[in-house]
């Protein structure tokens, strides 16, 4: 089959001597002709402290198409068709950035948006993404083209650190949502539903009326503001309007009337716990994978723990909270279990690996993989921060997008970005470069 | 120089500025708690040209404090970035404000450091303005309903009558909340959006209340930039320069000197013209330092940053363990700056702190009931603010490191670039050896040679104190030892030969000795400097820097050498260019 030549555009450009200084007139071309492509889905799952342990227990398959999994990785035997395994990714920003370490920790601020930090800031929990995140800017790409879902669903298990993930543009990080029943509430059930083919509650109507003509006596303000101050300033004031049309557009979508299956959740967890970090875990997951299954949304990056997991006591397999540690979290907290470095990390990687089946299956009962695909990535190698060398795992075709089945180890220091690109094309957003532009475009051979 | 405060560190800056290639700490952090990596150098290039760095005898450069002053300095000013108020500030604001305690600020996305190293935030991003919109809603709410935000009128008989009381309304309180008098169009965009609630059916005081809540997230409140629509005069010396608005003045000062907006008297100081001069708003300074409840506030808050006092929330999650380390520290800082004479000796050299029932066992003492008071600590085991927990504990993890790093870098102004790759990790605890012995194998590995040699040594004088700053002579049963040779180390590579330059028998030693530096006194000014201007101190900036150090370091004759008082210099910094006037922006409508 031939391959679809992602360059072909600039191909053609560089042949009719024009240079690349058209192509972004060609790109709001594109946009005004666009249409809403075809349903597509995409849930990432990520979180830190590596995919595996140092022992000898564990190891990452070798490459082909008949690979044996380590006993942390069994609940994926099953899915085996369906999934693209590779090895040997290198968050390479994170090398190349000015940060405040250079370890996996630091990943979370790039390892979506491809892009060198903003700033560093003190620690990895004030470092400043670059550069917008893919799954931001996807949900973009599709609202501008006329999608009317949510743009993004953005959704975290006992998120402590400041340390984001997802970012709408440099400096502007999303806060993922960590309470899965106000979430719920929000993609399944809105609080104020308008009545089935009705007008909307006319106190609602009036509430968001009221909302609105202040956010525009705020943008009135801006302008004012903008008229005088200087060159950088005024840069500064048009991020807060954005920020401000932002709000204006989900206050417009909150109207919009709820759709889709929802799932059923367990009554009274205290998702707040990390006791309840498991039974959070699942209802996440679970909401995830219906929010995708009614088109609800197209993109939902789901974060378990955050960029340490300094206090993730997981409970469930029989770790308890010392009660005692330092700045490195709780002795018991997966952060150190981590750096021990031994059978209790496989335990929890173990754990961990089994979430990452589960999704993969609710998302095949839900024809997900067929028409989705899921992306799951850690911040690290192993628990002791390596950067340079991490797996991530597709499970899906997304439309017959990636060739599945396969286990591939990738050229050293091949960047994140290359799966981030494949992903926002799998998905109808075209794109030949994200985030950092000199690390290169799609990785071609995630289509076989 | 003739007097005993001449510490051979100028040979050792002189080096360090150079520009060697060093690294920061090494180790990992999930937490939040890794000083960050970053420049420490002085802004150059900047728009302003009018500094006065030629004009003082000795001073080739920023990085060297002024060896022998003789005629002040020429001074300058350099561009005001707009910045917007810190959550902090926007809670104390609305503290000021509508009487609210709930410190909504808390609830925002952090703000991140400035290029400068302290919070200085310039950008809305979406989940702030969220942040903003959702608070402003509650307490504006909180506000009309308590009544301590007054409505002038109850119930107005007519339209007419509801319009001029709002109009009212809107100038009084705009007048507060903008630090400035409203200009025509904002008070007629907000008496509409009155009129635009009570269209569509909100009974008087809801539209009033949604009237605050647009006020509450206007930039005229969450930006410091009091301008309105005033033509900014132009200084009579020197036409490049405009000078600040008296609103401007003002706000800067309180925002500056007590991280909140200004009261009814600095508002009348300002309207009656008394901060256009030098002196009025040096005596304005004196005033506003003298308010221990609310200069406590920005003593903490730069104190905090300075010395890396920081992420107290993270510190044992789930107790308010970092809330009383941050109150001791704020409250130490008020007793030197506020009540106290105000010197850099003090900080670093006072034998006490403030201590209550739950924090003073932290020390081996004990105190009553859960507010702090004052405690003599014993001075052969502890010495000013770098030996009390506070600091200690928030720099406990890798303590040689951190705690060397905030000596090296907030205290000398050595710089400190990016760490270098596949750093080694110090050998986990061990039963057998001290935290230095663990930390010396460290720093004879890879980056040792080029980073930690330079900051570590600094780092071993805390060797007395263990990870959560408790007092001890042993560790593991061997004795620890706090001596040290602070020194410059080379280059990366290891080509240059190391110096000693300030040998110290353990930390009593080292404080006693940074407390009279002058490279020490220095570098706290040009850290306030930055945390001042909200920027990286430029080249315009270093003649006001120098005047203002001059006047803290030596008496009045200029020549002889007193104490350095902190006080003085944030006193004097404020009657200078640098702080009344600016250099317009490129690009700016004047």
């Amino acid at each position: 089959m031939p391959k679809i030549d992602q360059f072909s555009r600039r191909t053609l450009l560089r042949a009719l001597g024009l240079g690349p200084a058209v192509l972004p007139m060609l790109a709001i071309e594109h946009e005004a002709r666009s249409q809403v492509p075809a349903a597509k889905a995409a849930l990432i799952i990520a979180w830190t402290n590596g995919w595996m342990s140092q022992t000898t227990a564990t190891g990452w398959p070798a490459p082909g198409t008949s690979w044996t999994f380590k006993p942390f990785q069994a609940a994926l035997e099953p899915h085996k068709a369906d999934l693209l395994l590779l090895d040997n990714m290198n968050y390479r920003f994170v090398r190349d950035s000015t940060s405040p370490e250079n370890t996996g920790h630091a990943c979370f601020p790039g390892m979506l948006t491809g892009e060198l930090f903003k700033s560093p800031g003190t620690s990895t929990s004030s470092t400043v993404a670059g550069g917008p995140s893919i799954d931001q800017a996807i949900g973009s790409s599709l609202v501008k083209a006329g999608y009317k879902g949510l743009p993004s669903l953005n959704l975290g298990v006992f998120v402590k650190s400041t340390g984001r993930l997802s970012w709408r543009a440099a400096g502007d990080a999303v806060v993922p949502a960590t309470d899965p029943y106000k979430v719920f509430t929000q993609v399944f059930g809105s609080a104020t539903p308008a009545p089935a083919g009705g007008a909307p509650d006319p106190a609602v109507a009036r509430a968001r009326d009221m909302k609105k003509s202040i956010l525009d006596n705020v943008i009135a303000d801006l302008n004012r503001f903008s008229a005088r101050v200087g060159t950088e300033d005024k840069a500064k004031i048009e991020a807060h309007l954005q920020s401000i049309r932002a709000l204006e557009t989900d206050l417009d979508r909150q109207m919009v009337t709820p759709t889709g299956k929802p799932p059923v959740l367990p009554a009274g967890v205290n998702t707040a716990s990390t006791d309840a970090f498991e039974a959070t875990t699942k209802m996440m997951i679970d909401i995830s994978v219906a929010a995708l299954a009614a088109d609800a949304t197209r993109v939902v990056v789901l974060q378990l723990g955050d960029q340490g997991d300094a206090n993730v006591i997981l409970s469930t397999l029989g770790f308890k909270a010392a009660g005692k540690g330092d700045n490195t979290g709780d002795d018991n907290g997966f952060h150190n279990i981590a750096h021990a470095n031994g059978a209790d990390k496989d335990k929890c990687d173990t754990w961990f690996q089994t979430q990452l089946a589960y999704a993969i299956g609710g998302m095949k009962t839900a024809g997900l993989l067929d028409r989705g695909v899921m992306l799951a990535m850690n911040s690290m190698r192993h628990g002791m921060h390596e950067f340079n060398n991490v797996p991530a795992l597709l499970a899906g075709n997304a439309g017959g997008y990636f060739k599945t089945g396969r286990s591939l180890k990738l050229p050293d220091n091949t960047a994140n970005n290359g799966i981030l690109i494949g992903l926002a094309n799998a998905l109808g957003v075209p794109m030949q470069t994200f985030g950092h532009a000199a690390y290169g475009g799609e990785l071609s051979v995630l289509r076989g | 120089m003739s007097n005993a405060r001449t510490l051979k560190l100028s040979s050792l800056m002189t080096l360090v500025a150079a520009g060697a290639l060093l690294g920061a700490a090494c180790t990992a952090d999930v937490t939040g708690n890794v000083p960050g990596a970053g420049s420490n150098n002085v802004a150059t290039g900047g728009s302003a040209t009018n500094g006065g760095a030629g004009a003082v005898t000795g001073l080739s450069d920023v990085t060297n404090p002024p060896k022998t002053p003789g005629a002040p300095a020429v001074e300058g000013a350099g561009t005001l970035p707009l910045l917007r108020l810190t959550h902090r500030e926007y809670s104390n604001t609305m503290a000021e404000l509508l009487g609210d305690s709930t410190k909504p600020g808390t609830m925002f996305e952090p703000d991140s450091p400035g290029p400068a190293g302290y919070q200085a935030p310039n950008t809305v991003a979406t989940e702030t303005a969220r942040g903003y919109m959702s608070a402003a809603e509650t307490l504006a709410v909180t506000a009309i309903t308590s009544k301590k935000l007054a409505i002038p009128c109850t119930a107005p008989a007519d339209a007419a009558a509801e319009k001029t009381c709002v109009t009212s309304f809107v100038k009084d309180f705009g007048a507060k909340a903008y630090r400035r008098a409203l200009v025509q169009g904002e008070i007629d965009d907000l008496v509409a959006l009155f009129s635009k609630a009570k269209t569509l059916g909100f009974n008087f005081q809801d539209a009033v209340t949604h009237t605050v809540e647009a006020m509450l997230q206007s930039p005229n409140l969450l930006y410091h930039w009091e301008i309105g629509d005033k033509p900014p005069a132009h200084d009579p010396d020197n036409a490049a320069l405009v000078t600040l608005t008296p609103e401007q003045l003002a706000a800067r000062l309180s925002y500056f000197l007590w991280e909140s907006p200004p009261d009814a008297a600095l508002e009348m100081a300002a309207q009656s013209g008394q901060l256009a001069t030098a002196e009025g708003l040096k005596a304005q300074a004196v005033r506003l330092l003298a308010d221990d409840n609310r200069a406590r506030r920005a003593l903490f808050n730069f104190h905090r940053q300075w010395l890396h006092v920081d992420n107290l929330e993270d510190l044992e999650p789930g107790t308010d363990l970092g809330l009383q380390l941050g109150q001791e520290l704020e409250a130490f800082v008020a007793s030197v700056f506020v009540a106290g004479d105000g010197t850099l000796k003090s900080l670093l050299t006072a034998p006490y702190t403030f201590a209550n029932a739950s924090t003073a066992p932290e020390y081996g003492l004990t105190a009553n009931g859960s507010g702090f008071s004052q405690i003599a600590l014993d001075p052969t085991q502890r010495l000013g603010v770098l030996m009390q927990v506070p600091f200690l504990r928030t720099n406990g993890i890798a303590p040689p490191v951190r705690r060397g790093l905030v000596v090296y870098k907030q205290l000398l102004c050595g710089d400190v670039p990016s760490p270098p790759l596949n750093v080694p990790k110090p050998e986990m605890d061990g039963p057998t050896k001290t935290t230095r012995e663990r930390f010396a194998v460290h720093a004879e590995q890879a980056c040792a040679t080029g980073c930690h040699a330079l900051f570590d040594p600094w780092g071993f004088a805390f060797e007395n104190f263990d990870n959560v700053g408790h007092y001890r002579t042993q560790e593991n049963g061997i004795t620890v030892d706090a001596s040290g040779l602070a020194q410059a180390g080379g280059v990366v590579g290891g080509t240059t030969p190391k110096q000693a330059v300030l040998p110290f028998k353990n930390g009593l030693e080292l404080v006693n000795a940074l407390a009279v530096s002058d490279e020490v006194s220095w570098c706290a000014s040009r850290h306030w400097a930055r945390y001042m201007l909200g920027r990286l101190e430029g080249d315009a900036d270093v003649g006001a820097l120098t005047n203002a150090y001059v006047s803290a370091a030596y008496q009045s004759d200029r020549a002889t050498a007193r104490p350095f008082s902190v006080k003085e210099f944030l006193v004097s910094i404020v009657g200078t260019k640098a702080f009344r006037f600016r250099t317009p922006s490129a690009g700016e409508t004047l």
